[in-house]
């Protein structure tokens, strides 16, 4: 008898449906599967089989064929064990063939018939919704990130005598809830309050996020540079239901949900260390999987030490930062996944870290020059402003004063995004660090002074084109947190402070 | 007075008499660049022969005394192919190099006079005046902002007055006097360790093009020679030998400025020297100077006194650092009057300027790039400011 049943795959971040069909025949009894089929598919046949018998049901030895179809998609992953055995039990005439219309069934089988999590579910959940498929059935631990999407039964399943109880009606399961996404205030352990003193990198740090401007922070080893970092995503506005699914599904493909969670909630932050493989930080491996680049998506992506960095590493960022997206291309296809995050870099100024303090720094010129030849330009090119950061005294560390938490910085940076999705709409662009140079002009609305001004600066401090327009671009952000429609003279003042051209001058320690 | 244009005969016998000249200047070069001879058996060889081209017509056997080893005559001997001698030496010319020895007429005479003289120097740009006073301005390479600061404002200083600045264009103070100088438009002379078409360090690069079209670079080294750490000490008995004043600014204990100042006292020159921190480590040389003898400086007034120079357009240090030419000149808004009171000779860190200043992170941000657009300010390295003098 012949039998079919709906589940699906993993093409990148994406979904795909797989038609999983079974058949039984008189024969010499064998179990072929067939389907293009990754090893680990393969494997289904074994555990199919003994879990079937653990799980009670009887199997004669008949010839059995299973086919998962389209042909031409390679099929990965272990997603396939619960339908092939829900559709061989179907072929055997233990479930009508009717229960299986417009069902999808994901799921991992364990030998005794246990349905354990995989992960991947929610793009497919999401895809079936897509394909107006409303009934699906994934194992008990999938269900919260399955639930996320709207208009969906879902059901988590713990045994497959349970789906099988469910199909027959004999003992159905309520469906899962529909978790509708609530903007809850996130709630960080870390707080901006936390970091005293700093006014400089404060400021330069909430101007950065207001406007998602890539930044650099040079400074000694226990300046702060990690502990801003980490708190930068708690002043970036809350997620969005959109954000939230385009993050969720990123880890959700990486098996990094929480599986009493739906939705992540927080920004991400990814602070990988050097050592980090190219594969590991762009994304890759056989089967293609997000790297750290794709899991910082729409959150903040840390690389302390970045002069430690290999150089090749950090190169192949490059491409990725400027299109918001990696392409990954292998022979069965190419994958696309997003990456629209804010870098931020941290390094020292020096090998030993102290330069410019004189009574601590024991490099000489040359070493430092040898140090600093290790930037690459290109990568200093995606960064949008620099800035210094020196250790605390006694009394900025000690003092009583009471610094801003994050909520404050929170509100102000949310309305500087409002102003900016607003007007950067008709680019096709949300933030200022993404405003095209052509539109620069437009946006920024300078006067005849500011005109003037910008010349003065731009010979001063012999910016390139591409410097210039950075300047442009933070002074933009700056004029948007002063609630100001045009970009004023004070703006690009302080813009300069931030500038990412010569990060690196010679002027002499202290 | 009328014009009486030269006759034929006339003409011919300058023609050659140049051309004379011309092959003497030819020889010299083959004598200073000839290899297997120590400058000072060159000296001696000399002294013994008068001028270059008996050297180059002697037979083997006249010179043979002259070396200790005969690989090295043969080596001597071999290098008198005067068809090669010419065609480097064009070669050089064509780069610009000019070749002069220690009978020529542009040959510095204050270095003719100094113990153990060059036979030959190369140089870019111009010889230094004979007319105008000269100073050196010399110290460590690693030094302080102060000390930068002061280089460049005393480099500055001089060369208003009419001073030529000469030192080593190497990296730290060197470079800043030369800089200084430049600023003014004054003349200043670069004395290297390796060939005038060796950029060393590389930092120098706009400075050391700089000084080729407005000043001078000099060296006794071969074109094309790379620096090494025997050469210095060479160079520095030119840099003192150049100069009737050496100001030492900034010097560790134990520094290679000292080679220059005690060749500087060999040939009889003023030695000046800014006094620092008695617990500056940077400045613990300078202060043994004076310890010793040496005139201690703390106006440009106290170099022209020693030196027996007079001028008028002389501005106080004291006035300078205090900023009051540069509140004079530049009308600035209150925010910025305060920011430019909390600035320092050192660099100091944004932070500790707002924190000075009690004025919003944003506004001092503003008030430090206007003035440093204006030129008040320099920002050092990013986020330090100090006070430009």
């Amino acid at each position: 008898m012949y039998s079919k049943i709906l589940s699906g795959t993993l093409h990148g971040v994406e979904g795909r449906l797989i038609t999983v069909e079974a058949d039984v025949s008189e024969g010499l009894p064998v179990f072929t599967m067939v389907g293009f089929l990754a090893s680990e598919v393969r494997e289904a046949s074994d555990r199919v089989r003994t879990a079937l018998r653990n799980s009670g049901f009887q199997i004669p030895p008949k010839r059995i064929t299973i086919n998962l179809s389209p042909a031409d998609v390679r099929k990965e992953g272990s997603f396939f064990d619960l339908p092939i055995s829900i559709a061989l039990l179907a072929a055997y005439g233990y479930i009508p063939l009717e229960c299986l219309e417009d069902i999808l069934i994901v799921g991992e089988l364990s030998l005794n018939g246990d349905v354990r999590g995989v992960s991947g579910v929610l793009p497919i959940v999401d895809y079936a919704r897509k394909m107006n498929i409303k009934k699906v059935i994934v194992p008990y631990g999938n269900r919260k990130e399955a639930a996320v999407i709207p208009d969906m039964e879902i059901y988590g399943v713990k045994s497959l005598s349970a789906v099988v109880n469910h199909l027959l009606d004999t003992k159905p399961i309520t469906a899962e809830m529909f978790a509708p996404f609530v903007e809850e205030q996130s709630s960080f352990l870390d707080d901006f309050s936390e970091i005293k003193g700093q006014k400089t990198m404060r400021r330069a740090t909430e101007i950065a996020v207001a406007g998602m401007h890539n930044i650099l922070y040079l400074g000694p080893p226990g300046a702060g540079k990690s502990m801003v970092a980490k708190r930068i995503p708690t002043i970036m506005p809350d997620l969005s239901y959109g954000e939230s699914i385009e993050i969720t599904k990123i880890y959700s493909v990486n098996g990094l949900l929480d599986s009493e969670k739906g939705f992540v909630t927080k920004r991400p932050f990814r602070a990988p260390h050097h050592s980090v493989t190219p594969n590991a930080l762009i994304g890759g491996g056989k089967i293609p999987k997000p790297g750290e680049i794709s899991l910082a998506h729409r959150g903040v992506l840390f690389l302390d030490e970045l002069l430690e960095f290999p150089k090749n590493v950090i190169e192949m960022m490059r491409q990725p930062i400027e299109d918001g997206q990696v392409t990954i291309s292998r022979l069965q296809g190419s994958y696309v996944f997003p990456c629209e995050f804010m870098l931020v870099a941290a390094m020292n100024p020096c090998p030993c870290g102290y330069y410019p303090d004189m009574s601590k720094c024991r490099c000489t010129g040359p070493q430092i020059e040898r140090y600093l030849r290790k930037l690459s330009e290109p990568m200093l090119d995606r960064m949008d402003m620099s800035i210094s950061v020196q250790k605390l005294n006694y009394d900025e560390l000690y003092g009583e004063a009471v610094e801003e938490n994050s909520e404050t910085i929170k509100k102000r940076i949310s309305v500087a995004h409002m102003v900016q999705k607003r007007r950067l709409e008709p680019y096709g662009v949300r933030y200022n660090a993404q405003i095209p140079s052509k539109a620069l002009d437009k946006v920024c609305n300078l006067g005849a002074e500011e005109k003037e001004l910008r010349k003065e600066i731009f010979e001063q401090y012999r910016l390139s084109a591409r410097g210039a327009a950075k300047v442009m671009r933070v002074a933009r952000t700056i004029a948007d947190l002063d609630h100001s429609d045009s970009v004023k003279c004070r703006h690009i003042w302080e813009a300069v402070s931030y500038r990412m051209s010569d990060v690196y001058q010679k002027g002499g320690g202290i | 007075m009328e014009y009486i244009p030269l006759s034929k005969e006339q003409q011919m016998r300058r023609q050659e008499s140049e051309n004379v000249n011309k092959k003497q200047d030819f020889l010299w070069y083959w004598l200073h660049s000839a290899p297997g001879l120590s400058r000072q058996s060159k000296q001696k060889m000399l002294d013994y022969y008068g001028e270059p081209e008996k050297i180059f017509t002697a037979t083997k056997e006249q010179l043979e005394p002259f070396f200790r080893r005969k690989d090295y005559l043969e080596q001597f001997l071999s290098s008198r192919c005067e068809e090669r001698i010419r065609k480097t030496y064009e070669e050089m010319n064509r780069k610009g190099i000019h070749f002069t020895h220690i009978e020529a007429m542009d040959f510095p005479s204050c270095l003719k006079v100094i113990p153990d003289p060059p036979i030959g120097l190369f140089y870019r740009g111009e010889m230094p005046s004979e007319e105008k006073k000269t100073i050196a301005i010399i110290g460590s390479r690693d030094c302080t902002r102060y000390g930068s600061e002061m280089a460049r404002f005393f480099g500055r200083e001089l060369a208003r007055v009419g001073f030529q600045v000469v030192s080593g264009l190497a990296r730290g103070i060197d470079g800043m006097a030369h800089e200084g100088a430049l600023e003014v438009g004054g003349y200043t002379i670069g004395v290297l360790g390796c060939g005038v078409d060796v950029v060393y360090p590389v930092e120098n690069y706009e400075l050391f093009m700089q000084m080729e079209k407005t000043g001078g670079i000099l060296s006794e080294s071969m074109p094309g020679q790379q620096p090494y750490s025997g050469l210095f000490p060479q160079r520095n008995r030119l840099i003192s030998g150049l100069a009737d004043g050496i100001l030492v600014v900034e010097a560790m204990e134990k520094s290679g400025t000292f080679i220059t100042v005690d060749q500087g006292l060999e040939q009889g020159k003023e030695i000046f020297a800014l006094p620092g921190r008695i617990v500056d480590e940077k400045s613990r040389g300078c202060n043994n100077l004076i310890k010793l003898g040496a005139h201690m400086v703390t106006e440009v007034q106290d170099i022209l006194e020693v030196l027996h120079f007079e001028s008028k357009d002389m501005r106080s240090l004291f006035e300078i650092t205090q900023g009051k030419a540069f509140l004079h000149k530049n009308l600035l808004a209150p925010n910025e009057k305060i920011v430019y009171s909390c600035l320092r000779v050192e660099p100091q860190y944004l932070d500790r300027i707002i924190q000075k200043a009690q004025i919003a992170p944003q506004e001092v941000c503003m008030a430090l790039n206007h003035l440093t657009v204006l030129g008040g300010v320099v920002e050092t390295t990013r986020n330090y400011y100090a006070l430009r003098i």
